[in-house]
């Protein structure tokens, strides 16, 4: 998972991502509220950690934002040294999925980490087989079957395939996918990713008379539409 | 002498003048400095000035003459004395009765200054009377000697020498005009001889003793005398002689030797009161002395320094004021000096500011007149304007000078005119400032537009004053860093404005400015607004409608009247979307990025997916290409290509295919398109691409026209190509080349 980390300070920043790392997550780290509204609007994270005070923006505002201009806003934990049962409440009404009260311990974090991901991811636990429409996905031999023949694709193409069928009709930015898929974004060649997608596209045949269709959102990253076959006209026009 | 002469200052303090002009300054001013040091040691050392320093010497000499001490005593051999005792030379008897007479009013000591050399009957007689008193007498020198000698000193008879209580010298010190002013306490001619103290030297002498030193004498007559034959018969009471110096010696007109001296006013003073002098000097401490020679060229070379220094450090005027004021210092020096007995020749050190001053004058209008003529003869080379008329070269030297100034004035002056004129020319507000903010030139544009007065006015408060609130932090930004090109704004009255701002530089690379220029662009401007507002309806105002159309139609395949309208309706939607995409995308500056051309067909397939699945059409993808890249601009070739597989499908025959091969050949990448229907009719053809191809018979009435022309213009824009032909096995078939990615 991707997780957005902000704080201003550069200590618990720190040790923030030390946890999040040590739990096998990406971590994405931001000194202060306006960078991180900024990453938001072109790349996708899974989680949010926000601290409360920082220059700026403060966290509280961020989260009120979110909800108000992001399409799909991911879930948000709050960290904050406030303890009064009103902010409490004025955080989770503003729409964060828990709070944490600093200092806390690190496998508290963790577990609370875990706990929101499962509540809005449906479980990090992945079956060993998958079925999306006509696509049947082995995960332990990394094979998709479709109209009856197995399909050949390599460990990358698979786990990138299986990302969108997961995250199907949502929009993907194309750092989080380089990065839940390469764990870097830095070194990796931008059309390694567009070649990639070429790739499952055309080995899967993921098009609408399969019931699929992979969609570039200029400037951000991929989507994989699922075609609804009465679906009206107008709305692909 | 306070005139002022050549630049206003001198060079090293104006920061405008060249270093060249600087440097030549500096030459000249170490040249004069050291042509005048030179002219004021060579004076000093060789007594040029001596004359005009005796006559100053004397002055003050005259003026404070010394005291004569009453301790000395004058015995005269006057002219009473030649009237009562007859003749010259007398018997020497004479001589020794008055010793007898002074021995018995016991004097302190008597100098007999009268040459005894040539032995006389009564010599034992003197020698007897010389017994009872302390007598010095005087040695004869000659210069030169006989038989070649240098000198010889020829001393007094034997038998009154061995009676005298000293022998001494009694040569004078005469100076080149003739006066007496010194006395040397030893004489030693030829300078290797044993030194003989002066007749009149009461202390212990020096080894340089032979130099003469300068003495202050007293008023002439002013040293207690009688006369000889008045002592010779006893009318002096013994007590005005008792325990003074007595000093015998000629006085009479005509007898003895006479010299004029700095206080005997053109007279002349008999040596034995020269010796007095002499004596009275010693004995009061009254010599005059004077500094060591590297003293004197130190004082001597001070004031025109002074001056030097004087002429780099301060203005032209004080400079000359100082002059002025160094002369009548440097004589008031040495006369306060020579108050205290010590003598400061100011001739040499006066000398050297009256060198200095004209030397410098024409030192320094030859370096500016130099370098005038050189920067005018630049300025002339560099031709500022080619309009300015030539120069008669057959003048002399002065006034071609004065030509090449008035020419370079002149062509200064047309210069002005011209950037004048040039600005007023200028269609639209111009502002020149300084590098203070300040406009400091305006046009006739400017003034029209933003009033009269704005000399002075600060530039950048100006521009955003005349600006529209919002616009205003842009300016800032924009003026704070104007290297990016220019601006646009709205101004408070409505007006547009392109402002462009650019740095005048002045020759040496300063900067020396800024100007400010605004092109008015309310027209353009207002001509934009326009267009945006027809695309705006075009966009939004007309889409509505059609989509409220398809939204009534609805879903129903069933009924053929429905369909009809709902394509009419969506073809009215895309013939609006082409018109302004076409638009939007030609006001666009290309920026391509690496697209796989595969994919984008695949994605512009799949989009149309619904209608082609409508009436049955396949859409077939062959892709050869294996991830080729083209270098494109993503969402206007994704509809180019759209509209492409649009048309293929609505020509295609019902349950037809579109086929769409990508293929990667060397550096292109080409697309092509192929349906099944009728193909294109020739008449249309070639004229396919052009903007508003109407359809004709042969092709259902479906409106390409737009949609072509937009791809066309894509294409273009990507540095492809387009071409359509009608197939062999029937239907059309469009083939599109792009140029691959380069990197990829």
């Amino acid at each position: 998972m991707r997780i957005a980390i902000a704080d201003d300070d550069a200590a618990s920043l720190a040790f923030l991502e030390n946890v999040v790392i040590g739990m096998g997550h990406i971590c994405a780290r931001f000194g202060d509220g306006e960078r991180l509204s900024a990453a938001l609007l072109r790349d996708t994270f899974d989680l949010v950690m926000l601290d409360w005070n920082m220059p700026g923006k403060s966290g509280l505002q961020i989260v009120e934002w979110m909800q108000s201009t992001l399409e799909n806003p991911p879930p948000v934990i709050m960290l904050t040294a406030r303890t009064a049962k009103r902010d409490v409440t004025d955080a989770l009404n503003a729409g964060a999925d828990d709070y944490i009260c600093k200092p806390e311990e690190e496998s508290v974090i963790a577990a609370r980490i875990t706990a929101v991901l499962r509540r809005t991811h449906g479980g990090a636990t992945m079956e060993k087989i998958a079925e999306f429409g006509g696509y049947r996905l082995d995960r332990m031999a990394q094979t998709i079957r479709h109209g009856g023949s197995d399909i050949v694709l390599t460990a990358k193409e698979f786990e990138l395939a299986d990302l969108l069928f997961r995250n199907r009709d949502r929009t993907l930015s194309r750092a989080y996918i380089m990065e839940t898929i390469w764990r870097t974004s830095a070194d990796l060649a931008t059309r390694t990713l567009d070649m990639h997608i070429s790739r499952v596209r055309s080995k899967l045949c993921l098009k609408p008379e399969n019931g699929f269709r992979i969609f570039t959102v200029f400037g951000y990253g991929y989507r994989l539409e699922t075609i609804d076959p009465s679906k009206d006209l107008e709305a692909t026009g | 002498m306070g005139n002022e002469p050549g630049p206003s200052r001198p060079a090293a303090d104006e920061p405008g003048a060249s270093a060249g002009l600087r440097r030549r300054f500096r030459i000249e001013w170490l040249w004069v400095t050291a042509l005048s040091s030179a002219l004021v040691i060579a004076a000093l050392i060789s007594g040029w000035t001596r004359p005009a320093d005796d006559l100053l010497y004397d002055a003050a000499m005259r003026a404070a003459p010394a005291e004569a001490d009453p301790g000395i005593l004058i015995v005269a051999i006057d002219e009473p004395s030649l009237a009562t005792l007859g003749r010259w030379p007398w018997p020497r008897r004479l001589h020794a009765a008055l010793l007898d007479r002074l021995a018995a009013a016991r004097p302190q000591s008597v100098v007999l200054d009268l040459l005894l050399t040539e032995p006389e009957a009564d010599d034992p007689s003197l020698a007897a009377a010389m017994q009872s008193l302390r007598v010095h007498l005087p040695a004869q020198f000659l210069v030169p000697g006989r038989d070649g000698k240098p000198f010889e000193r020829i001393d007094p008879v034997r038998a009154l020498a061995l009676q005298a209580a000293g022998i001494g010298h009694a040569n004078t010190a005469i100076d080149s005009d003739g006066t007496v002013r010194a006395a040397a306490l030893c004489y030693a001619p030829g300078g290797r001889a044993v030194p003989l103290p002066h007749l009149m030297a009461l202390r212990p002498l020096t080894r340089d003793c032979t130099t003469p030193r300068r003495l202050r004498f007293a008023r002439p007559e002013s040293f207690a005398t009688i006369s000889y034959v008045s002592v010779l018969r006893g009318e002096v009471p013994p007590a005005l002689i008792a325990g003074r110096r007595v000093l015998i010696g000629m006085t009479a007109q005509g007898l003895g030797d006479r010299y004029p001296v700095p206080v005997s006013d053109g007279g002349n003073m008999p040596g034995v009161e020269i010796n007095a002098n002499i004596a009275n000097a010693q004995m009061q401490d009254g010599w005059v002395r004077s500094l060591p020679l590297a003293g004197q060229i130190g004082l001597a070379l001070a004031p025109a320094w002074l001056l030097m220094i004087g002429f780099w450090r301060i203005r032209p005027r004080a400079a000359s004021l100082l002059a002025i004021a160094l002369m009548p210092g440097t004589l008031a020096l040495s006369t306060a000096a020579l108050a205290v007995n010590w003598w400061i020749a100011p001739g040499p050190a006066l000398l050297g500011i009256a060198l200095v001053y004209p030397l410098w004058g024409w030192r320094r209008l030859q370096a500016t007149s130099d370098y005038m003529r050189g920067e005018l003869s630049s300025l002339e080379r560099e031709a500022a304007l080619p309009l300015t008329p030539a120069i008669a070269t057959d003048s002399d030297h002065v006034t071609r000078q004065a030509e090449q100034l008035a020419r370079a004035i002149a062509q200064l002056r047309d210069l002005k005119r011209l950037v004048s004129d040039a600005l007023a020319g200028l269609p639209d507000p111009a502002l020149v400032s300084d590098l203070a903010g300040r406009i400091v030139l305006t046009n006739g544009a400017a003034n029209v537009a933003f009033g009269e007065a704005l000399d002075g006015v600060e530039v950048d408060g100006l521009l955003a004053d005349i600006a529209q609130p919002a616009a205003r932090a842009s300016i800032a930004a924009y003026l704070a860093h104007p290297a990016s090109g220019h601006i646009e704004f709205e101004a408070r009255d409505g007006r547009a404005f392109v402002l462009r701002r650019a740095q005048i530089v002045g020759a040496d690379g300063a900067p020396r400015g800024r100007i400010d220029y605004l092109t008015d662009i309310t027209v353009i401007a207002q001509a934009r607004r326009d267009r945006e507002r027809m695309l705006q309806l075009l966009s939004h105002d007309m889409r509505a409608p059609q989509a409220a159309i398809l939204a009534l139609v609805g879903p129903n395949q069933q009924d053929v009247d429905r369909v009809r309208i709902a394509r009419h309706a969506r073809q009215t939607l895309t013939l609006a979307d082409s018109f302004v995409d076409l638009a939007r995308m030609q006001e666009r500056s290309f920026e391509p990025e690496p697209v796989i051309a595969a994919d984008l067909a695949s994605e512009a397939a799949d989009s149309l997916w619904p209608l082609a699945q409508q009436r049955g059409v396949q859409i077939s993808i062959s892709d050869n290409s294996d991830c080729a890249f083209v270098s494109a601009e993503r969402e206007s070739l994704f509809r180019a290509i759209v509209n492409l597989i649009d048309n293929a499908v609505k020509y295609s025959p019902d349950a037809g295919t579109v086929t769409v091969r990508i293929d990667a050949a060397g550096e292109q990448v080409r697309l092509t398109i192929r349906d099944q229907g009728k193909g294109i009719s020739p008449v249309i053809l070639p004229h396919l691409f052009e903007r508003f191809a109407s359809e004709s018979a042969g092709h259902a009435v479906k409106g390409v026209g737009l949609g072509l022309n937009y791809v066309a213009a894509v294409v273009q824009r990507h540095g492809g190509t387009i071409a359509a032909h009608n197939a062999a096995g029937g239907g059309a078939e469009f083939i599109l080349i792009l140029p691959l990615d380069r990197a990829s």
